[in-house]
This record gives structure tokens, C-alpha cells and sequence, in this order.
């Protein structure tokens, strides 16, 4: 059982026995502020949780527990990223779609009004015709 | 994959703090030998009211565990909600709910020990390093002033300031009323609780408890102006306390060897001003405590970022 934890020395224990060359407990800190964004700074994503850290620790600090936990934090946020690039491009395709439609419904209109505007040129033909037939025939 | 193992003397908090006070033994006693019995009375005052005061205001103020934060978890998500790579044990720190457990007797077998050496070893600095003769009173306000900021602070991580070095500038602060009694040793008398206490700190070098090179840019300053002809043998016992226990105690340093040899280096270089403008007392304390009020600054500046490229093992 890991006795809990106590606050950190700052013996650098940890930085001695990384091997991806880190600062544990400037990490610690920055993760203890909430300022993920500095912990990825100093190197956040090289670490592989590879347990050094924790093992070397005099305060008994998880260390690696906290980088995991910060990773997964970091990981949900890329992929919340990630879905909110893909709404937005599909919330632009459907804008274009629908901007799209109403184009083509605004020129179908036009299209029709044009078809209507002939087809009274026929009724005005036909009307002729007709006024024409209403004449008295010819003797044969 | 081998895991790091460290020796005994490394494995614990407590143990390191108790190593230290054990490497201060030989000066000491050579303290105590070589100028004043008094020193010892001094020194067995102000570590009873550090073991006194300590208990009071731990309690309620430090014995518990530092938690992780609390938005951290729930960001994590916990309750499984969020579908993590990682084993589930790892999205919280094991001991991230122990903040809510009350006090147990195991907190203060083992947590208790640490917190309590921590503070016999400030109150032992403070005591090799209180002015001979002068009213002891101010120190053990400043001891217990500097003892209860750190708690406030949070701890040891969070305190930004040396509290044996905090507590001596509030003593001295609070004497300026009444006089400070000067002292005039000889280099035959001084010369050797120095050297003792270099000794100390080699000795926490070798078991590699304390680096060397804040200690090395700490003193180069300070030798420079100890070299000067009309200089006594009182500037030698602080300089070397401050070489040994102060410079090389990474709690107050950068985690980073430049940044620490700039703090110790800028402390140094302060400390030989002050000595130089006559003002023999605070010297240590005032420049250590505008040293480590920067060390937060030169931290930012000199941790490598981006990190070094992962060696595979």
C-alpha cells in the first residue's frame, strides 16, 4: 500500500529518473495550478507513464497518476476539438445546400413562370384559331 | 523496464529531513566547543518552541494530504462517462480522496515526523545563525511568524521563502529596537565551526541529498569579498551556513541546475553587497529572501521547453 501522499520537496528525485529528460514537479505544479496548458509546455505529451517518477518519490506522489489524468483531460479536449471542427464543416455544407436549393428552386420558379408566359402565347393562338372557326364557312 | 532504487537516506521525506540534522551534528558541537556555551541554551530554546508551536498549527493547516484538484477530476470524468484509453485507475491519483479522511494516528506517525524535523531544522539554522548576545524574544517571534507562514502558504512546495531565513529577518526586524550585541571572534575560533560546517554540507553532497552547484555559486561571491584584508572571522560561520544549508536547498530553487546556480549566484552577490554597506546581521536573510522572491521568475525562464527528445530504455 502507497502511504498518502506528502507535499513535494522539490528533491528532483523524479527529473533524475525520467526518461524522456522532464521536470516532473514543474509539471506537478503547473497540473496543482489546473493550468494544463503549461504542463503540455514543459512537456506533457512525452510522457509515457512508464512509473519511474512515482517510484522515486519521496512524498509518495503519484506522479504519473496526475500525468495520466492530465493526458486523458488533454485527449478528450483534442477530441472535443475535433468534433467541433467537424459540426462546423458540416454546418457550413449544409448552409451551402441550402443556399444551394434555394438557387435552383428560385430558378425552377423562373423557369416556370417563363413556361406559363408561352403557354399564354398558345391561348392567345388557340383563341385566334377559335375566332376564326366562329367566321361563317365559305360556300362550297 | 528497471525501476530507479533509491538508498534508505532518499526514500523518505522524513528520512532526508532527518539526515540533514544528523549532518549538522559535527558543527554543532563544534559551535557549541569552539565560541559559547550560551549558543546551546539558545538553540534549545528556540527548538522547543518549534516543536511547541509546530503541533498547534499543523493540524488544522497541513495534515492533509494535498489533494489533487478538484475541477482535475471532474474533467477527467470519473464516473466513467468518458471512454479513457488509460486503466480506470489511473484517470485519479490513488490518493486523491484521502483530503476527506480525517486525521489518523498513521498521518502523524509518519507525516508528523517530516512536518516536526522540518522544523527543528529551521529553528537550528536560526539558532547558528541568531546574533551572539542579542535578546532572544525576536527570534522566537520570527520563528514562529515564519513556521506559521509556511503552513498558511501550504506547505514546503508552496512557501516561497526560506522560513530560517524569513524568521531571521523578522527577528532581527523586531530587535532593531533593542541593540545587537557584536561579536569579536578570532579566525582561530571561527575557523573551525566553519570548516565544520562546509563539512555538513559535503557530507549531504556525497549522499546526494544536496547539489553542489548552487552551493559552488553561492560561495564564489561571497569568497571574493571574504578574500578582503580588513574583514573579520564573524562573516565566515554565516557564510558558510548560508553555503551549506541555505544555497543548496532546492525547495526554494529552481528545479532546473542554471536557474539554481542564478538564484545562488544572485543571493551570493547580495549578500556580499550588504555585508559591503556594513550591515553584517541581515545580510544573509535579506538577500536570500530577494533571491528566492525571484526564483519563481528565473524558473519560467530557464526550464528547457520543448522537452528533450524520450530515450528508449
Amino acid at each position: 500500500m502507497r502511504p498518502p501522499a506528502l507535499p513535494c520537496i522539490r528533491c528532483g528525485e523524479c527529473a533524475a529518473a525520467c526518461p524522456a529528460g522532464l521536470y516532473p514537479q514543474a509539471v506537478l505544479a503547473a497540473l496543482q495550478r489546473d493550468d494544463l496548458h503549461a504542463a503540455q509546455a514543459l512537456g506533457l505529451d512525452a510522457c509515457d507513464g512508464c512509473t519511474r517518477c512515482d517510484a522515486v518519490c519521496p512524498s509518495a506522489i503519484p506522479l504519473s497518476g496526475w500525468f495520466t489524468a492530465a493526458l486523458t483531460t488533454l485527449q478528450r479536449e483534442q477530441s472535443d476539438d475535433a468534433f467541433a471542427r467537424v459540426s462546423r464543416q458540416r454546418y457550413h455544407f449544409r448552409e451551402a445546400r441550402l443556399l444551394r436549393e434555394q438557387q435552383e428552386q428560385a430558378a425552377e420558379r423562373e423557369r416556370k413562370r417563363a413556361s406559363n408566359a408561352s403557354a399564354d402565347a398558345v391561348a392567345q393562338a388557340l383563341a385566334r384559331a377559335k375566332a376564326r372557326r366562329g367566321k361563317p364557312d365559305r360556300p362550297a | 523496464m528497471n525501476l530507479v532504487v533509491l538508498p534508505p537516506w532518499r526514500r523518505t521525506v522524513a528520512r532526508r529531513f532527518a539526515v540533514t540534522l544528523v549532518a549538522m551534528l559535527p558543527a554543532l558541537v563544534m559551535q557549541a566547543w569552539q565560541l559559547d556555551a550560551e549558543w546551546l541554551i539558545r538553540l534549545a530554546v528556540l527548538a522547543s518552541a518549534a516543536l511547541a508551536f509546530t503541533p498547534v498549527i499543523t493540524p488544522a493547516l497541513l495534515f492533509t494530504p494535498s489533494p489533487p484538484s478538484p475541477a482535475m477530476g471532474e474533467r477527467v470524468g470519473v464516473s466513467g462517462t468518458f471512454p479513457a484509453t488509460a486503466p480506470q485507475h489511473h484517470l485519479r491519483p490513488p490518493d486523491s480522496t484521502d483530503h476527506r479522511t480525517p486525521v489518523s494516528r498513521w498521518h502523524w506517525k509518519n507525516s508528523g515526523s517530516a512536518v516536526l524535523l522540518d522544523a527543528l531544522t529551521q529553528a537550528t539554522l536560526l539558532a547558528a545563525l541568531w546574533p551572539s548576545g542579542s535578546a532572544l524574544w525576536p527570534a522566537i517571534a520570527g520563528l514562529i511568524a515564519a513556521l506559521l507562514m509556511q503552513r498558511l502558504f501550504g506547505g514546503w512546495s508552496s512557501n516561497p521563502f526560506p522560513p530560517s531565513m524569513l524568521a531571521l529577518a523578522v527577528g532581527l526586524m523586531l530587535a532593531s529596537g533593542s541593540p545587537v550585541a557584536g561579536t569579536s571572534w578570532s579566525p582561530s575560533e571561527t575557523a573551525p565551526v566553519a570548516l565544520a560546517w562546509l563539512a555538513s554540507g559535503i557530507v549531504l553532497v556525497l549522499l546526494r541529498l544536496r547539489p553542489w552547484r548552487p552551493m559552488l555559486c553561492f560561495a564564489l561571491p561571497l569568497a571574493l569579498f571574504l578574500a578582503g584584508p580588513d574583514l573579520g572571522a564573524n562573516y565566515w560561520i554565516s557564510a558558510a551556513i548560508g553555503t551549506t544549508f541555505i544555497a543548496s536547498d532546492r525547495l526554494h530553487l529552481p528545479p532546473h541546475p542554471l536557474g539554481q546556480c542564478l538564484v545562488a549566484a544572485l543571493a551570493g552577490l547580495g549578500t556580499a553587497a550588504i555585508w559591503l554597506a556594513g550591515a553584517p546581521a541581515p545580510a544573509l536573510a535579506f538577500a536570500w529572501l530577494l533571491a528566492t522572491f525571484l526564483s519563481p521568475w528565473i524558473e519560467q525562464r530557464t526550464l528547457p521547453r520543448p522537452p528533450a527528445t524520450i530515450s528508449e530504455t
